[in-house]
């Protein structure tokens, strides 16, 4: 079989595997700065794709027939950051409004970790994440964004409203801030680390 | 901010004439003997559907691919001719290491089509795909060496 000079050129430098991709999920309400915390790290202007879900749809959009499982399509941003050669990080901004529930199984599997997005003047918005997260034991951080000039609440406030596990980490970002929302990534990081370790028995 | 939620954007597709957004996207039918650059135009037209693309197979774990999966053309291996446009699109696409969803983004199909057709171009062996990261959850040195990486960004 003859090749075309084209692909010889090319050919040995790309037998290798492609990176390994590395999936944390960033979730919460609508509006709260899913694409903003993801642009501010993403080496990419985040992409928007359409993501296929199931839901339960709950009264909002059928009239009267109760509970009923629909298949619906949900725009979902994503960025890419570049670790090294062989790792690429990727953030997906997950829908996560309290009217739906979703059922985020192909977005879940084999994310490492999650970031809940909290918008203090309206947390019950980060329930569903909040929820799905610990059903699935996805390791994960509360980021409490702070909004400039709407009330806010410390970190023990917001705490103790959402009632997270003692060693769930609640921390304040701005999702404008790379450094910021580097730090968040980076405390999800040392807790996923810390389950490895537990696991490894080290 | 780009991107909402998606009730913004279901609303959307309902006003369009076309009620999914996928078979809105103009796709030339020609050019299947070899990859070109001019196989999509935005000017032509032709819809198909999904599950045509697809043989009417669905499910995004098909062969493992998962939305964030990382393919890259192997350029050892040339596409045979009379593959379809979709995926000499795909194929296109991963001329560098890239995502499955950055994949759909960029050409406008759904996460969905772009699973089902790339597992089977990795079945065909033209393109690559990366291992999986889920049994590096628990790998200590995996994620120290994660950490080293985003510090030092």
């Amino acid at each position: 079989m003859s090749l075309p000079s084209e692909i010889m050129s090319g050919a040995g430098s790309q037998t290798r595997r492609p990176p390994i991709p590395v999936k944390i999920l960033i979730s919460g309400g609508f509006g709260v700065g899913k694409t903003t915390t993801v642009g501010a790290l993403s080496e990419i202007t985040p992409l928007t794709t359409e993501a296929p879900m199931t839901s339960l749809s709950v009264g909002v959009d059928d009239a009267g027939s109760g509970s009923r499982k629909t298949t619906t399509t949900v725009a979902m941003d994503f960025g890419r950051v570049t670790i090294d050669e062989s790792i690429i990080l990727y953030m997906f901004g997950t829908p996560g409004q309290d009217r739906f529930g979703f059922m985020w199984n192909d977005l879940a599997d084999g994310a490492l970790g999650g970031i809940v997005l909290v918008d203090p003047s309206r947390l019950d918005d980060c329930f569903v994440a909040l929820d799905y997260f610990e059903s699935i034991h996805l390791p994960y951080v509360v980021a409490v964004n702070q909004f400039a000039g709407r009330p806010t609440m410390t970190l023990e406030e917001v705490r103790h409203a959402v009632n997270v596990d003692f060693d769930v980490p609640v921390v304040a970002i701005d999702a404008r801030s790379r450094e910021e929302v580097k730090t968040v990534v980076l405390t999800l990081l040392h807790r996923i680390l810390a389950r490895a370790k537990a696991r490894s028995g080290g | 901010m780009n991107g909402h939620d998606g009730l913004d954007d279901e609303q959307a597709y309902e006003e369009e004439s076309f009620a999914r957004p996928f078979l809105g996207k103009a796709i030339k039918a020609e050019s299947v003997d070899g990859l070109r650059n001019d196989v999509i135009d935005d000017a032509s037209v032709e819809h198909k559907r999904a599950y045509l693309l697809t043989g009417g197979r669905t499910g995004g774990g098909a062969a493992g691919i998962g939305i964030e999966t990382v393919l890259v053309r192997d350029r050892g291996v040339p596409p045979r001719g009379g593959l379809p446009t979709e995926m000499l699109m795909i194929i296109a696409a991963c001329e560098t290491p890239v995502a499955v969803a950055e994949v759909a983004a960029r050409i406008g199909l759904p996460i969905g089509v772009v699973q089902v057709l790339a597992g089977d171009l990795v079945s065909a062996g033209v393109l690559l795909r990366s291992a999986s990261s889920m049994s590096l959850a628990d790998d200590v040195h995996f994620i120290e060496r994660l950490i080293h990486g985003v510090a030092a960004l």
